[in-house]
């Protein structure tokens, strides 16, 4: 069951209106999408065109599943700068709709998981680059979406944390849940992902499982840094 | 749990906790207790003298010259909106919510305008009264209108930020400003039709703004 459906003509911003051109992707259910390529390939402005965060959008994004909700994991941490991190999951858990009863146990085991009890009424901006990522990543699971979409998430997290969250993200996997995920780490997207769609210059270039981008790029064997290098090569 | 409402009134208190302390960093005690409190005092001192008698250098400023006040006071006006940049991530897929702080925002702007046009209009009700000869209901009704233009002003402002950039940017707030002049220029007795079509356009404005936000 597709869980996401990307058409994307064109996109961009006022300055800059065609950043990104003729993106076509989807997520089904239990599917981890690897959304890969270079710096400046035009994946995090895809990943904004989908979350409709751009001014110049040419294109249809649906998202299907049951619950039809979704949950945007940034590259940077955004966060209140006044708001504790309890308060954070508290407000979300608001917005959201989540009851009580379900939001407080579901919240204390995100923060036991992601080892943030002990500085859950503190404000998150005084917090490193690494622990702000894990409060987005609770943040995310919190909600429970039917679908993923995250951006570069292994910045700033130490080994623990991005064992912890791919765990979580397979467990939510498991439970039919759909992930997008950007990155330019081609190894760990390799291990991870159940398939890829790779950008270069702002378009997609190929896309498909491993299996499939190695006869793409006929190289039977090759990896998908090497596989990757070819296809740009030929383009 | 977290509501609406309540979000709002924290980034209420918020912000003026924070210009609470930008202003306890300019002002300690020192400067507090030699400059603040001895002008305040001075100037209430005044005040007071001027509803028993009007100063005598009121002679050479003429009515025209409320016009430039009323002008550069419409023109400082603006409309705070309370939302974050983290709202953007965080109430994503909650319009509702984003929308409710919108209208909360709009509510909060127009009660602190009518405050802050309350204020000067006290001040100036002395020389309007004893000096320039207005009536009572003239002086109100010249609070209402600056009330209004200043909403308005203050929802235009945001509006051009939105939606200009660069140097057409600079020619719109000029149009603007010169048709906030015209305004302003208007005699005594034209304020209440003035002020009628100046809250047409704050109406007509209000909605444009909230739907170019949400």
């Amino acid at each position: 069951m597709e869980l996401l459906n990307v058409d994307i003509n064109h996109a961009g911003y006022a300055g800059n209106k065609d950043v990104i051109k003729n993106v076509a992707l989807s997520v089904k259910t239990g599917e981890l999408v690897g959304l890969i390529g270079s710096n400046g390939a035009g994946k995090s402005t895809t990943i904004k065109a989908i979350m409709g965060l751009l001014s110049v959008m040419d294109g249809k994004v649906e998202f299907a599943g049951e619950s039809k909700n979704y949950a945007y994991i940034p590259e940077q941490p955004v966060l209140y700068e006044g708001l504790t991190l309890w308060e954070h999951l508290e407000l979300a858990a608001a917005a959201y709709e989540i009851e009580r009863n379900v939001f407080v146990p579901r919240a204390e085991e995100l923060l036991k998981l992601f080892r943030l009890t002990e500085v859950k009424h503190h404000l998150p901006s005084t917090f490193s680059k690494g622990m702000q990522q894990k409060v987005m990543l609770i943040l995310g699971f919190l909600l429970e979406p039917s679908v993923y979409v995250v951006d570069e998430p292994f910045m700033g997290l130490d080994y623990r944390g991005t064992r912890d969250f791919l765990a979580h993200l397979n467990q939510a996997r498991s439970n039919g849940a759909g992930v997008l995920m950007c990155t330019h780490i081609l190894d760990t997207a390799e291990k991870i992902c159940s398939s890829f769609v790779l950008m270069d210059a702002g378009t997609v270039v190929a896309r498909g499982n491993l299996m499939e981008i190695r006869e793409q790029c006929q190289l039977p064997e090759g990896c998908l840094s090497e596989c990757f290098d070819k296809i740009l090569e030929n383009n | 749990m977290m509501t609406v409402t309540g979000l709002f009134f924290q980034r209420i208190i918020s912000g003026w906790k924070y210009q609470y302390q930008v202003w306890r960093t300019a002002v300690d005690w020192i400067v507090a207790l030699y400059i603040v409190i001895p002008f305040s005092a001075i100037f209430i001192d005044f005040y007071l003298s001027w509803w028993r008698a009007a100063p005598g250098w009121l002679d050479y400023i003429p009515l025209s010259a409320l016009t430039a006040i009323i002008l550069v006071f419409a023109w400082s006006g603006t409309v705070r909106i309370f939302v974050e940049d983290a709202d953007q991530l965080f109430l994503l897929q909650c319009k509702a919510w984003i929308s409710r702080i919108i209208k909360y925002s709009l509510g909060y702007s127009v009660i602190y305008n009518l405050a802050v046009t309350s204020l000067l209009l006290i001040i100036l009700a002395p020389f309007l009264l004893l000096h320039y000869g207005f009536s009572f209901m003239g002086v109100v009704w010249l609070a209402v209108f600056v009330f209004v233009l200043k909403s308005c002003m203050g929802l235009a402002t945001q509006l051009v930020e939105l939606h200009f950039k660069g140097w057409i940017k600079r020619i719109v707030r000029t149009v603007i400003f010169l048709i906030t002049g015209r305004i302003c220029k208007a005699k005594r007795g034209s304020f209440v039709k003035w002020q009628g079509s100046v809250l047409s356009v704050n109406v007509r404005t209000l909605n444009h703004f909230q739907s170019a936000l949400i």
